[in-house]
């Protein structure tokens, strides 16, 4: 059941992800929710979940947004998605700041492995100023929506206490 | 703490864990836990990448465009009023740049118009020029005037050309509708000053074409006047042209008309016309004389020497 709700949770991300990029009119990116919606579920350690909604999410996006193989937002997502899992490992104890940060990298990273990909499967040059505008773009979209939802969002104790 | 133990029942307090401490907590000692689930969803993802560029899924694409019109419609519904504000707010702030950068070009087009309007008429000069040129001496000589010079004392034009370009010596100068302007009095080396007809030491003779009639022309505060012989019947509007006896002028070069008589004060104080001998008229140039100072360009006529020591005012 709990697997259900999540594949759809998923799927309605992916959707909404894909149609907001299509109807997003306010110039450059759009904000990435999904992409959120999969490192705050990282952030609070259900990396699982995370995994799961990045790659679903992932598929449905690609199949909405046109111009772009199927499977790569996946791709992207689900690399990003495993982020928050090595981010703990390496950095951490949690608070807000290393949401934040999990976001810009994740945003970053996501959008390197994006383009790097696309350069690699299509012809022409992608990489160029329209790129970094984007990748900017999208940086400060991601951050922008994160930071104000970071404090309303639970906090995660996890690491405060142990088992 | 025992309310914390009744919240959190599984788990127990402790102090924030240091992450180079020896015994870091249980979650951390297992890192790569979610490790095959992220390398198979990995493998799958290219997996299905190749499997798009090589066969493609359209029908899943086609699925999704099914799905997500609605979405779309509805989020079209909320952006598109945020957009359109959004633009007015951009389009505003960006108003006023765009404004200067108007006025810039603006000026810039006013400059330019500015530019080919003189183009334009300079083009119109030189037509008319030209077509003198053809009609009076095809050989004349275009010249372009750098002063005019309009005072009392003397009135002259200085002219770019000189001895070098091929200008001479009393060579006559005609302007707009060949109307006479004067002739080079003195020539310099890439220079000519030009006396105009209006200067008060020039006297040139002329004669009206209708009645043949002889006289002098001479000029008062810049007006032409003509002095003929009292028995010569005239009448206003008949052509003024130098006299085929002047031997400082062509012969039919146009000057002017015959205006009003002249009156008592504008007739210069010679002896004949103060006994009654003479009387004077105005003489309306061609071209009025207060345009005189806009000519660009005038047109010297060639082969017309001179006698040696001869003057306007020996005239005739």
């Amino acid at each position: 059941m709990r697997l259900l709700k999540l594949l759809t949770v998923a799927l309605a991300l992916g959707l909404f992800q894909g149609s907001l990029e299509i109807s997003w009119s306010l110039g450059g990116v759009a904000p990435d929710i999904l992409l959120l919606w999969v490192i705050w579920l990282g952030m609070k350690r259900q990396t699982g979940d995370a995994l799961l909604v990045a790659f679903v999410g992932g598929l449905v996006l690609d199949s909405v947004a046109p111009f772009q193989p199927i499977g790569l937002s996946s791709l992207c997502k689900v690399v990003v998605a495993y982020l928050p899992e090595w981010a703990h490992y390496i950095l951490l104890p949690e608070n807000r700041a290393t949401g934040w940060l999990v976001v810009g990298i994740g945003s970053l990273l996501q959008q390197i492995l994006f383009l790097t990909t696309v350069q690699t499967l299509q012809p022409g040059t992608v990489w160029g100023r329209t790129a970094l505008v984007e990748t900017g773009l999208l940086l400060a979209l991601n951050l922008l929506v994160w930071i104000p939802t970071s404090f309303f969002l639970s906090s995660v104790k996890e690491s405060e206490f142990s088992v | 703490m025992a309310k914390r133990v009744e919240k959190y029942p599984e788990i127990v307090y402790r102090k924030h864990p240091n992450p180079l401490s020896p015994h870091p907590s249980p979650w951390v000692r297992q890192p790569g836990r979610h490790l095959p689930l992220f390398l198979l969803l990995v493998c799958l993802s290219c997996g299905i990448i190749a499997v798009d560029v090589r066969f493609g899924f359209s029908w899943v694409s086609q699925l999704s465009e099914v799905a997500a019109s609605p979405v779309i419609f509805a989020l079209d519904l909320i952006f598109k009023p945020v957009s359109n504000s959004a633009s007015f707010f951009r389009e505003t702030l960006s108003a006023r740049t765009e404004n200067e950068a108007l006025k810039t070009q603006v000026e810039k087009l006013e400059y330019e118009v500015g530019q080919y309007q003189s183009a334009y008429h300079e083009n119109i000069r030189l037509r008319n020029l030209l077509d003198l040129k053809a009609q009076v001496a095809p050989q004349a000589m275009a010249a372009e005037v750098l002063r005019y010079e309009d005072s009392a004392a003397s009135r002259v034009m200085l002219l770019k050309g000189g001895v070098e370009d091929g200008f001479r010596k009393g060579q006559p100068v005609l302007g707009e509708s060949g109307q006479l302007l004067g002739r080079i009095a003195q020539i310099h080396r890439n220079t000519s000053v030009v006396r105009l007809i209006t200067d008060p030491s020039c006297r040139i003779g002329v004669t009206v074409e209708r009645t043949r009639a002889q006289g002098i022309l001479h000029s008062r505060d810049g007006r032409l006047y003509i002095r003929l012989d009292r028995t010569e019947l005239v009448a206003t509007g008949d052509r003024v042209l130098t006299s085929h006896l002047s031997n400082l002028y062509p012969k039919d070069l146009a000057i002017g008309a015959i205006g009003e008589r002249a009156g008592p004060t504008a007739s210069d104080p010679m002896v004949a016309v103060e006994l009654g001998l003479m009387t004077g008229y105005r003489v309306e140039p061609v071209v009025p004389t207060e345009r005189w100072k806009e000519y660009q360009e005038v047109l010297c006529l060639p082969n017309f020497t001179p006698p040696t020591g001869e003057s306007d005012a020996a005239e005739p």
